[in-house]
């Protein structure tokens, strides 16, 4: 079996390791684990068996708040990759600011994005709070840890 | 996001002022935010690219290649912070000793 990793995002290797263990379990192991067991048994051998459960499921919450991240401070229909090589990407095409002379526009405008944001600032905070409590009980996989928290951290500063 | 709505809807010059003042910290609570971001990639992770390295040349979108520093991962960031300070900076000189000033 030979995997190969592609992604245009370039996302640190370590954001890769579960998806690595995947392939393997999935490839050599067939079918035995539902993907819901797989992930358990990830974390159980990944951090510690005690954060196995659920409530230390925090790969699978950060999807959507970095969902969100992509694309929150350009227009809507621009993806952030493609802004290097857009004409005037700063004045077309990164998100308008507030205007001094039109109060409450900017917010009307961007209302839909706000909410979303409102909704996934809690998921990320939740987040911030699992890795924090892992880290403190310690875990072998400190490192892998420390860069899902500077992504909680990165998506936390835009929101 | 969250500062940019409190500017925009605040009610009093007190909260727009705040705000503001809020707006004009965000830059360095960027720089903070990088510095600790590369100091955890750059135990694995080579940064900066070598001297004389010749970005991508084609139609590709690969963000990676966009840049010979750590620039492109915080392509819309940076775009953002410019466009607040001239956005503001050309305000505050408009309206120098009337009103609210960023700086």
């Amino acid at each position: 079996m030979l995997l190969t990793l592609w992604d245009d995002d370039s996302p640190h290797f370590e954001l890769y390791k579960r998806g690595i263990n995947a392939f393997a379990e999935f490839s050599w192991g067939g079918l035995k684990r539902s993907k819901e067991e797989f992930k358990k048994a990830y974390r159980h051998r990944k951090f510690r068996p005690r954060f196995q459960s659920e409530d230390y499921a925090f790969i699978d919450a950060l999807d959507k708040p970095v969902g969100v991240w992509t694309n929150l401070l350009v227009e809507e229909g621009i993806h952030r990759n493609s802004l290097n090589q857009r004409e005037n990407p700063i004045e077309e095409h990164i998100i308008d600011l507030p205007d001094f002379d039109n109060k409450g526009a900017w917010s009307e405008k961007y209302a839909e994005r706000l909410a979303k944001l409102e909704a996934q600032r809690k998921i990320v905070e939740k987040v911030q709070n699992t890795l924090q409590q892992i880290q403190t009980e310690g875990t072998k996989a400190d490192y892998n840890l420390k860069v899902y928290n500077q992504v909680g951290n990165l998506v936390d500063y835009n929101f | 996001m969250e500062t940019l709505n409190t500017f925009d809807i605040a009610q009093t010059d007190t909260q727009e002022a705040d705000a503001l003042e809020t707006l004009n910290e965000m830059k360095a609570e960027f720089n903070q935010v990088r510095a600790k971001f590369e100091e955890v990639y750059s135990q694995t992770r080579i940064l900066n690219k070598p001297e004389g390295y010749i970005l991508d040349q084609d139609h590709h979108r690969h963000p990676a290649n966009q840049s010979v520093n750590f620039d492109w991962q915080f392509t819309s960031e940076l775009m953002l912070l410019q466009k607040i300070d001239n956005h503001f900076k050309t305000r505050s000189v408009l309206m120098e000793g009337t009103k609210t000033q960023m700086e």
